[in-house]
Parts: structure tokens; sequence; C-alpha cells
């Protein structure tokens, strides 16, 4: 489907680079892990309202907002047909992929039930018995009762997770250009630090860079501010300003090609360096982290994480963590953040996995890394350096 | 009003009440709150990211049709001071079954005798578990409540529009003197998010829309709808001499969302051409007819025949008037879609309430014009909270 408007609907970045990722490829790939895990389960369909999800099946790049989706059946998938349909939230072609026919789309509508009618028209929904889903909201859980009535909605985005989590070497190449893109942003924040600054302009610079980079879309926002007196990192950029003496979280990151690339790190405002105290926190912060990446191995759980974690002196101390899989978007914590010590045992590292380690040491040292996990070792996928609290 | 006078406190204060009211005009015992704006109208925020990240930071908030929130969340210091901190504990992972578990646990601790209870959004696992697990108590649609409490806006809440459209409108003087020929798309992205962070902006809450507008319907692109396709991803692309803009861009102060929409032009010399001049003339023409019944008690359904006696609309199916605006950009009132002409005519317009018109006027083969405005419904008439100017038309 070619754009018929005079200016080409593209920038300048090495069209003809015989690197540059195949993307019909990825997405038939994408769209045959998702038919075969779906006979896998017994789903004739699905439905999904998730933007990661959307994402993985179609392969459209629609408006990027912040927040959740309220579930609205967004793009659906037919077993028997493979078909996929994108369903709402676009009026536009435009970011469709070339696979997609404009039959495919459906027009956009503000009404729920109009909605769900197209939906219940789409060949190989209507009779379907099983439909998978992401999400629900209880007024599409009445609708879509109505109109696939005989269906059972059954939960997929565990489904969809563990799909996603394992990437293909394109994905990959995704998530380096995102950590590249968030890197540099992250930096032109760090560049920014000075006694006096605001929170505020060293998220202006973060997301000016990324922009000018070529992305406006970030994965999140994230957090620019000093530590404050509590010793612990904030968890969003403040109204202050930046004191001479002060340890300065840089967390953020950056999509491309609705890929994620996250990182973080602890810098410094001041003229005189930092303290021993600081420095020490960095060692710490190393150790930990360290200890992480070495047990991220196929084969461990999220229990063995932990373990190697609380066997730190920054875990000791006192200090967090968290271990999750990074793809497109958060892809669910394996070890700490916001699970249940109980299930940790149950979310295992795998060869294909991005992971995204995020430690805190006491003391003030925020830091995270994305580690590329292979069969045959670990690799790091974020290059930025520590900053002055690391330099010797 | 400006920024200066919003008593975030008396606001928070003001929001519960309403949420109360509402949870006993729908004969609910409680909440339970998943979605992001719904959470910010109760007091409780979180960072800000994108749909792809949010759903694994989950928050999980309860409210009781009487009495203090309760929230489960990562980040306890975005929660409002008001809500006694024993109310505020570590997350609960409701994209896993345990989690979904230990909601339940929770709904039963926190509203014991619960018979009626509203939801906003079901994770997979919640609609799985949490019927059988709250055997006894009906589940239903909980934002018949947060909608209702969100409709009209405390004096408050309007200044923290207020205050998020100034910021908008400052960082677009910056953003319209470098359209020129030869910007990119991402470049104009860049000066937009600088400008507003630096101004106190919260949040960027989507992605900003420099739309290359094409000149008719035949050479845009396709649209589902048959309509005019009004491109809306950004991207590194060029704009170029004699490209029409229609930009739209938002962010949030506050927890409330600016609306930013101007039509212009990518040139040199920006001039616009005497049939797209009559398509502005034609908008202003639109807008006057719109204000001149634009009062509480008026309908929806007046306000679009009021801008039909002047514009019909065209090659707009889905959608032509307007929408409302705060903790998200665009909830009710919904003026003038698809959902039909009965909808619009039954819907009354109240004081308090904060709405964009955005209608188009549109020529093929001429392109068009759109301009975004929002209204402040009063006691007695309206009040516009846009401010910025109309060049390249005037």
């Amino acid at each position: 489907m070619t754009d018929l408007l005079a200016t080409p609907n593209l920038g300048t970045a090495m069209l003809e680079h015989r690197d540059r990722i195949a993307f019909s490829d990825l997405r038939a790939r994408r769209r045959g892990r998702v038919l075969a895990a779906m006979e896998r389960e017994g789903l004739d369909a699905c439905i999904f309202g998730r933007e990661a999800n959307v994402r993985y099946i179609t392969g459209a790049r629609r408006l990027w907002t912040a927040g959740s989706r309220p579930f609205a059946p967004s793009a659906a998938m037919v077993r028997a047909t493979g078909a996929i349909h994108l369903l709402s939230h676009s009026a536009s072609y435009e970011g469709m992929p070339e696979e997609m026919a404009p039959d495919d789309i459906f027009p956009l509508t503000w009404s729920p039930e109009k909605f769900v009618r197209l939906a219940a028209e789409t060949p190989g929904l209507s009779d379907a018995r099983r439909i998978g889903v992401d999400g629900m909201t209880p007024l599409f859980q009445s609708l879509l009762g109505q109109t696939v009535g005989r269906a059972e909605l059954v939960p997929a985005e565990g489904m969809m997770r563990s799909l996603r989590r394992i990437k293909l070497p394109d994905e990959i190449l995704c998530i380096r250009t995102a950590a590249a893109i968030a890197e540099s942003a992250i930096f032109a924040a760090a560049e920014a630090i000075a006694p006096g600054v605001s929170e505020k302009a060293l998220q202006a610079a973060y997301l000016e860079r990324m922009c000018v980079l070529g992305t406006s879309q970030f994965a999140q926002q994230g957090a620019f501010a000093a530590i404050g007196s509590d010793g612990k990192p904030k968890a969003v950029t403040g109204d202050g300003t930046l004191d001479d003496g002060e340890a300065v979280t840089l967390s953020g990151g950056a999509l491309w090609s609705g890929y994620e690339g996250s990182l973080a790190r602890t810098w410094w405002c001041g003229r005189r360096g930092p303290d021993a105290a600081h420095r020490e926190a960095w060692g710490r912060w190393r150790e930990a982290a360290d200890r992480l990446m070495r047990a991220a191995r196929p084969g461990a759980n999220g229990a063995m994480l932990r373990t190697a974690f609380e066997g730190s002196a920054a875990a000791r101390a006192g200090g967090s963590f968290a271990v999750y899989s990074l793809g497109l978007g958060h892809e669910g914590f394996l070890a700490g953040g916001q699970l249940e010590r109980a299930t940790e045992k149950a979310e295992r590292v795998a060869a294909g996995m991005v992971l995204a380690i995020r430690v805190f040491a006491p003391g003030g040292y925020l830091g995270e890394e994305m580690v590329s996990v292979g069969e045959d070792g670990n690799e790091m996928l974020t290059t930025l350096g520590h900053g002055p609290l690391a330099a010797r | 009003m400006g920024s200066g006078d919003v008593d975030l406190k008396r606001m928070r204060a003001a929001r519960l009440a309403r949420l109360s009211d509402a949870m006993a005009a729908h004969g609910l015992d409680g909440l339970i709150l998943v979605g992001a704006s719904n959470q910010e109208y109760a007091g409780i925020g979180q960072p800000c990211a994108d749909a792809m990240r949010i759903h694994y930071e989950a928050v999980v908030a309860i409210v009781p049709a009487k009495g203090a929130p309760h929230v489960w969340t990562a980040w306890p210091e975005l929660v409002m001071s008001e809500i006694p901190r024993n109310n505020v504990r570590a997350p609960i992972a409701i994209e896993l079954d345990a989690g979904v578990d230990a909601l339940a646990r929770a709904v039963r601790e926190v509203l014991p005798d619960a018979r009626r209870i509203g939801l906003d959004e079901l994770t997979g696992p919640m609609l799985a578990r949490l019927p059988a697990l709250l055997r006894g108590i009906e589940l239903c649609d909980g934002t018949v409540a947060t909608l209702g409490a969100r409709l009209q806006k405390t004096a408050d809440e309007v200044a923290c529009i207020r205050e998020a459209q100034r910021i908008n409108e400052i960082a677009m003087v910056d953003v319209e003197a470098a359209l020129k020929p030869g910007v990119r798309q991402n470049e104009l992205s860049a000066i937009f998010f600088k400008r507003c962070f630096e101004l106190g902006a919260s949040s960027s809450i989507i992605d900003p829309i420099w739309s290359l507008t094409p000149k008719s319907v035949s050479c845009g692109t396709i649209t589902a709808n048959g309509d005019v396709g009004f491109p809306l991803a950004s991207n590194d692309r060029f704009l170029r001499e004699g490209d029409l803009i229609l930009s739209d861009t938002g962010i949030s102060w506050n927890g409330y969302h600016s609306d930013f929409g101007k039509t212009w032009i990518c040139a040199v010399d920006p001039k616009p051409s005497p049939e797209l001049r009559a398509c502005y003339e034609r908008w202003r023409e639109l807008m006057d007819e719109v204000y001149a019944v634009l009062r509480p008690g008026a309908t929806s359904g007046d306000l679009v025949r009021a801008a039909e006696k002047v514009e019909k609309k065209y090659k707009l199916a889905h959608y032509y008037l307007g929408h409302g605006l705060g903790v998200d950009s665009a909830e009710p009132p919904i003026v003038g879609a698809d959902l039909g002409r009965a909808f619009d005519d039954a819907y009354v317009l109240r004081s308090g309430m904060v709405f964009v018109l955005e209608p188009v006027v549109w020529r093929d083969g001429v392109g068009g014009y759109r301009s975004e405005e929002i209204i402040h419904v009063t006691e007695t008439g309206f009040e516009k909270l846009t401010s910025y100017g109309y060049s390249p038309f005037e």
C-alpha cells in the first residue's frame, strides 16, 4: 500500500543496509508462533486489547498513548483462517503492515454495541468455542456475552507472555536499537546535571534527545531526581532543583519499533567529586548486579535469582532488586518487584530472553542493566558507563 | 483562577465525596479500580508509563462507598497523604492467579459486608477467578460511577486543566516558529517536550501529532470509514513547503490533561490560499453558531444542529464535534459521534463539564481547517480554556 502524499513517509536511516530488519518476515514468524500456541491451548480465536499483544500479532504502528488502555477489542486472530483483524483505535490505514488489506480494518466507532456487532460478523469469531482474551472491562464482557455468547472467554495473557519472552533474533536487534536510544537519552540528562538545575530540566533533556533520535514514544517517562534525605530513589521527577553534593538517579526507557530499551544510572551533582559513602554504594551495587547476571542463566528460576541477590552486601544493607523480562514492553517480573516470593519459583529463565536487572544499593546507587540470555552465555545489551560514582 | 489558586487537598476531598455519591447513586458498596486515570481521580498516582509497561507494574485500589481508599502499590509516596498509611500496602500481581487470590482476600477484608462491587478493568486471571472467589458479591460495571463522578469538574479541577493547557500553548509558540520547510516531525516533538517539561508538565500523555494532511481524500491514506485520512503516528518524516499540518498534542499537570489542536502551513512565508482561508472562515462561523447555543441545559444534539447549520459533516462518519477532557484525554461527554442523534438529544450539558470542540471544515482538493477549543460550561454559559491565536489565518 503506497502512501500517495508527495513527501515520503520516511527518514534517512540506512534504508538499503543489508543488516536492516526484515519486518515482514518478523511479523510472519511472530504470527506463526501465536497460531501454534493457539493450537496447543485449544483456542479458536483471540481478541486482544493490550498494546503488546496487538503489536505482536498485527505489527501495526498505532498512536502511542500513556497509561493502560481500558480493554476494547483492538485486534483479533482466527486460528482456522490465520486471518488478523484490526478492530479499533485507528481510523487510518497508515502504520498498517502491507499484508493487511483495508477490509481487515474495522471502521472506527464510538459505539461499543457497533463494535461488538462488527466483531461478531468476522468469520471464525461468531462460531468460536474458546476465545483467548488478555483483559476485559465489565461493559465488553457483557457485550461479548451477547454476541459470542456460546464462546468461553479464556485468559490468554499468560500464553502471550510466554511467547513474547522468548525472542527471535530480529526482536533482539530491535531491542538493541531501543537500548542505544535510551542510553543516549539518559546520558543527555546526565550531561545536564548541575547545581541549581531543575529535575524537570533533566526530564526535558532526556525526552528532547530521544525525539531528536527519531522516537517520541517512550516506554516509561522515567524518573530524574536527587536521592532524598531518606536515602531512597524517587518514583517520579520532582519539582525541585539539584543541590551541590547530591546523587541523582536517572531512569527511563525508549521504544523502537515497539520494543523497549530501559536503563537506570545514578550520577553526581557537584563540583567536588562524590564522597566515600556514595562510592561504596556503587561498589555494593556492582557486586549485587554481577551476582544476578551470573545467576540469570537458562534453567534458573526466580527463587534462585533471589538467593543470588540475598547473598550480596547490598541485600544485607537493606537494598532491593527486581528482574523482569523486556521486549514489547514489560513482560512480567521473574523475581523481586511486584512478585510474591511464593511464585518466584515458577518463573524460569530461558535462552532467548532479554532481562532487565534492577538493583538499588542503600547509600545511594540505583542501576538497571539489560542482558540477553543465550545458550552459550549472557550478553550485556547496556553499554553506558556508570559515571562519577564509579570513577576511581 | 490560576495554578497558584489550585488547592490540591480540597480537590482530592471533593473528588472522593463525588465518588462516594456516585457509588450511592448506583447502589455500589465499593469499587475495585485498576485503571490509572480512575486511580488518579481517587488520589492515587503512579509513574507515567505506556500501555505496554503499565500492566505489569499494576496498582490496585479498593474504594469503599464510605471512607478512605485502600491501595496496593509499589509507589506509596504517590498516594495522597490523606489516605491513612495503614491503608497503603505492598503491590499485588493481578496478572497472576496468586495475585488475584490475594485481591479477593483483600476485598473480603476491606469490604466485609459488600453485596455489590463495581470494577473498571479486569486482567485475564481476574476475569477467570474473581466470580468464584467472591461468590455472594455481585460484580458489575464500576465505570458508571467513576465516569459519573468525573463528569462535572470542580473549580480546582478546571484550574488544573487550564494550567496544563497554558504549558501546552506556551510550548507551541516555539514549535510553530520551528515549522519551516525541511523540519522533521520528531524535531518538532523534541522542541515540544523540552519546553513542556521546563515549564513544569507532569507527563506526556499522547505522542505529539504533526499530521501531514492530504488535500483531498483520494490522495490520503485509506481509512476504514472512507473518511478523510488524518495520519496520526509521528515519525521522522520531513515536512516540506506547502504542507498542511494538523497539530494535536497533550500533556498533563497534576493528573489533568491538555488538548491542543491547530491547523498550520509549513512554508517559508506561510499564507493560506483563498480557498483554504474560506475553510477557516467557515470554521469560525460554525463555532459562533455552536457558542450561541452553548449553556447549561442545552443538549449535545443542540450543539450538533447548530454546527450543521453551517457545515454538514463531510466524510467524517464516525465523529464530528467534541469530547470531554479531564484525567483522560477523551472522556464523556462525547458530542456528535456515531452514538446517534437520540443519544445526543438526551445528553444534557451541565455546569462544570469540560470538553473539546474540534470540528473540521473540509473541501476536497483544498484541504481543511480544524482548531480545538476547550470549553468549560459555567453556571450561566461557558468560558474558553484555550487562548492560542489562529496564525497564519489571522
